[in-house]
């Protein structure tokens, strides 16, 4: 059995983390210069951690990511490093940078701008790197740079604590040693806080461990941190990826192991300061990751010891062993002390120029440069569909930012959902907008309409002098009115007269003694209008002729109403008309003899003597008039007429 | 992460929504005001017109009728009594004075006829003449068109001492202003 501790203090404590050699501060505040003072950085945008700020200014902060970075309109913000289509590949084995551009649609590589391990200690340099890079990029037409910097200078394994030994607890352990580590590794005396930490899953069936903890150093965050700030400043997405070499470099292993055989492996990964020895079992699973750290030497010291302890812990028996030369160089050496501890294995050094990790006429790309970018590989490879590299490729074990953007700084940014639904707001806005416009706009014209009537400039003093008017003429008209009422002819002498001169004609057979006429009203409380009644008396003396004719014709109604008819009709005074409903005639005549009549010869007859008719008669005509008859009286007072405004 | 969600939520969807939404239903309502204030408008207009055009048929009527309107007014407002004792006067100097000779003329207080029940302001005047028929009926006719408001309650005829004359008592209520 291997202790984890072990292994792991023979490594990084050693060597002092390029952090410390760092001459600047502040990296992580964006909107604070660097301490280099000679570099002109002033971001596009400040800003604060969103918890510091209210609502309303979240709302300001994150407008002006909108208006004033291209993180609503450029996908590049928020990709995956390795899916832009313009990356920087750089790798540090420890004594020199590799530095190659990949343009992703067209799978070309070329010469990236030149770094040294200089840069990585002065912001300066960083900051004039990072210039480069970004024009090279614009020169390239992309909009956006993937910077994946793969680290072999370093690598170190601790065991997590055995509590945590279960497979189904792997992907929240994950997450939980990227925040806690201290929580999930075994060992507290580890310094959980200057190095970065991840899981490399084992996936072998009965290993005594789910899982190993791969550890770097903090050494090029600030390096890394300062592309991604010069990225923001320039408003030129600049997103990175720290990996480490060993992982990926393990992924080449699918198409390397090309033989059938179901025998247990061990892979060698020289690199220039340490060696990985992956042990993987029959049917390919990893088994144990182990670094051997070569302290100045070109190989590990104790490599024999420690392939031969491992590969006796693992119960692996002559396993076939794959050397993958990761330093630049093959070194015959390492292969002749493997043969003196496995000598039945099979030794498979691989050459690269060989494999497709290499493009001839590029010799200095890195294979982990290739496998980084590298599709799956052909499902027909005796590896493919293993369990171990499947889910190193497809859930990115090996792929693993072992220095991300802090979640503090990476909070103060928008996500894309955000500025999709800021995008989404501005749209809602201008849709609001128009809606209000146009709802205003409907509002001006139908009150433009209004306006335009001419009823709009009608004024209410208008009515009123007209209301005035009306009134005043009302008035005077009712006034009229009554006065055309009260002055009707329903009562006059002339034509009462001129009734008993047509009643009683001379030569009628007929003498008039006395004729009183008299008018009266009907007496009724409260009655607006009121009929009356006229009454004639007429007494007299008549002849036989006269009596059996004239006085029989106006004893009854219809004599006497067709007499007042004809009066009507000659005189034209109304109130003869008999032919009205509301009207009516009572007749009431009485005769008797005279006493004094002495009949006389007709030669000898004078018509104005009493002694010449032999009867005598009373007539009485009574009139009424109700109170709807055009003639009946109205009892008010006439109106007063009302003055004109 | 997600955490400037909420405040592009309200700063982005509610505010502008809640702040259209106030300014549609401002803009909505005062123009349902100036609209309501417009229709009533409409409404006095339509009744102005209806007025202007009846108040020009009624000056177009009382136009018409002003003349003898005024004729009215300048009749009624003569005292009863003096305008019937001055017409009288001039109607008998067109008449012989053998057949027509006023014998009294007399105002009482009292109302009588239809006076009685009118609330419109009248006098009484009784008259006595001693005439032939016609020319009393002449003179009554002269009299009562000079003299449109007398109403004759009271009419009485009977024979003179002349035979070729008679007696009359005529009663007359004259409407006054």
């Amino acid at each position: 059995m291997i202790t984890a501790p072990a292994i792991w203090l023979g490594v990084d404590l050693l060597q002092p983390p390029l952090s410390k050699l760092w001459k600047g501060e502040n990296f992580d505040n964006p909107t604070s210069p660097l301490s280099c003072s000679s570099i002109p950085l002033t971001p596009l945008v400040s800003h604060q951690h969103p918890s510091e700020l209210n609502l309303f200014q979240q709302y300001r902060q994150v407008t002006t990511f909108l208006k004033g970075t291209s993180r609503a309109t450029n996908d590049g913000w928020y990709s995956h490093p390795l899916e832009h289509d313009f990356q920087l590949h750089l790798r540090f084995d420890g004594n020199h940078f590799a530095s190659w551009t990949h343009y992703l649609p067209k799978g070309t590589w070329a010469p990236g701008p030149v770094i040294s391990s200089d840069f990585i200690t002065s912001a300066e340099l960083t900051t004039t790197f990072g210039k480069e890079l970004i024009s090279l990029a614009k020169s390239a037409g992309a909009s956006s740079v993937g910077v994946i910097l793969h680290i072999a200078d370093e690598f170190a394994t601790a065991e997590i604590n055995p509590d945590l030994d279960n497979p189904a607890a792997l992907p929240e352990l994950r997450q939980t040693i990227v925040s806690d580590p201290k929580s999930v590794l075994h060992d507290n005396s580890l310094p959980f806080d200057e190095h970065s930490w991840r899981l490399v899953p084992y996936s072998a069936a009965g290993s005594e461990n789910i899982a190993t903890a791969v550890t770097l150093s903090r050494s090029f965050d600030p390096f890394l941190s300062l592309l991604r700030d010069l990225g923001n400043i320039q408003n030129f997405p600049i997103q990175t990826l720290a990996t480490s070499a060993p992982l990926i470099a393990l992924l080449t292993l699918v198409e390397l192991k090309t033989s059938p055989s179901h025998k247990a492996f061990l892979a060698v990964l020289p690199y220039t300061r340490f060696t990985v020895l992956a042990c993987f079992n029959e049917n390919g699973d990893l088994q144990l990751l182990r670094t051997l750290q070569h302290r100045g030497q070109r190989r590990p010291s104790n490599l024999r010891h420690a392939a031969s302890t491992t590969a006796t812990a693992l119960e692996m028996s002559s396993p076939d062993i794959y050397i993958l030369p990761m330093s630049g160089g093959e070194d015959p050496q390492l292969k002749t002390d493997l043969q003196s501890v496995f000598p039945d294995s099979d030794f498979h050094e691989i050459q690269w120029g060989e494999t497709p990790y290499s493009i001839p006429s590029l010799p200095g790309i890195a294979p982990e440069m290739l496998a980084a970018v590298r599709p799956g590989p052909d499902p027909e490879l005796p590896l493919a569909s293993n369990d171990t590299f499947s889910s190193l490729r497809n859930e990115g074990w090996a792929t693993q930012d072992f220095l991300p953007i802090s979640r503090q700084k990476a909070e103060a940014f928008p996500i894309k959902a955000e500025m999709r639904l800021l995008r989404a707001a501005r749209y809602t806005r201008f849709g609001v907008l128009g809606l209000v416009l146009l709802g205003l706009g409907w509002s001006a014209l139908e009150l433009l309409e209004m306006v335009r009537k001419p009823e709009w400039t009608f004024q209410a003093e208008e009515a009123q002098v007209v209301q005035g008017k009306l009134k005043a003429y009302n008035s005077e008209k009712a006034r009229l009115e009554h006065w055309d009422n009260l002055l009707d002819d329903r009562s006059k002498a002339w034509s009462t007269m001129e009734m008993v001169a047509r009643l009683f004609p001379e030569k009628s057979g007929m003498l008039l003694k006395s004729m009183t006429y008299t008018v009266n009203p009907q007496n009724t409380p409260g009655a607006s209008q009121v009929g009356f009644t006229k009454e004639w008396k007429i007494s007299g003396l008549a002849r036989d002729e006269a009596l059996e004719k004239t006085l029989a014709d106006f004893s009854t109604t219809q004599g006497m109403a067709a007499a007042f008819s004809e009066i009507a009709r000659v005189t034209g005074a109304q109130c003869f008309r008999s032919d009205l409903s509301t009207r009516n005639i009572l007749v009431n005549i009485r005769t008797m003899e005279n006493s004094a009549f002495r009949d006389t010869p007709p030669e000898e007859v004078d018509d104005t003597s009493e002694t010449s008719y032999p009867y005598l008669f009373e007539l009485v005509i009574t009139q009424h008039f109700s109170a709807e008859d055009p003639l009946a009286l109205k009892v008010t007072s006439a109106p007063k007429s009302v003055a004109q405004n | 992460m997600n955490l400037y969600r909420n405040s592009i939520a309200v700063f982005g969807f509610v505010l502008p929504v809640v702040v259209g939404g106030i300014i549609v239903a401002t803009a909505f309502f005062a123009k349902t005001k100036v609209q309501s204030s417009f229709d009533q408008k409409l409404q006095s207009f339509k009744s102005f017109k209806q007025n202007r055009i009846q108040a020009l048929e009624l000056e177009r009527q009382l136009t018409e009728k002003r003349e003898v309107s005024s004729h009215w007014d300048e009749l009624l407002n003569k005292e009863a009594a003096s305008a019937i004792t001055s017409n009288l006067r001039e109607i008998s100097d067109e008449l012989p004075s053998k057949e027509f000779q006023i014998t009294g003329q007399s105002t009482p207080q009292s109302r009588a006829g239809l006076a009685v029940v009118s609330a419109q302001p009248s006098t009484q005047v009784n008259l006595g003449f001693r005439a032939t028929f016609r020319s009393m009926q002449r003179a009554l006719l002269e009299l009562e068109t000079r003299m449109p408001q007398l109403q004759l309650h009271d009419l009485r005829i009977t024979p003179a001492n002349n035979p070729s004359t008679l007696n009359f008592q005529v009663a007359y209520s004259a409407w006054a202003p």
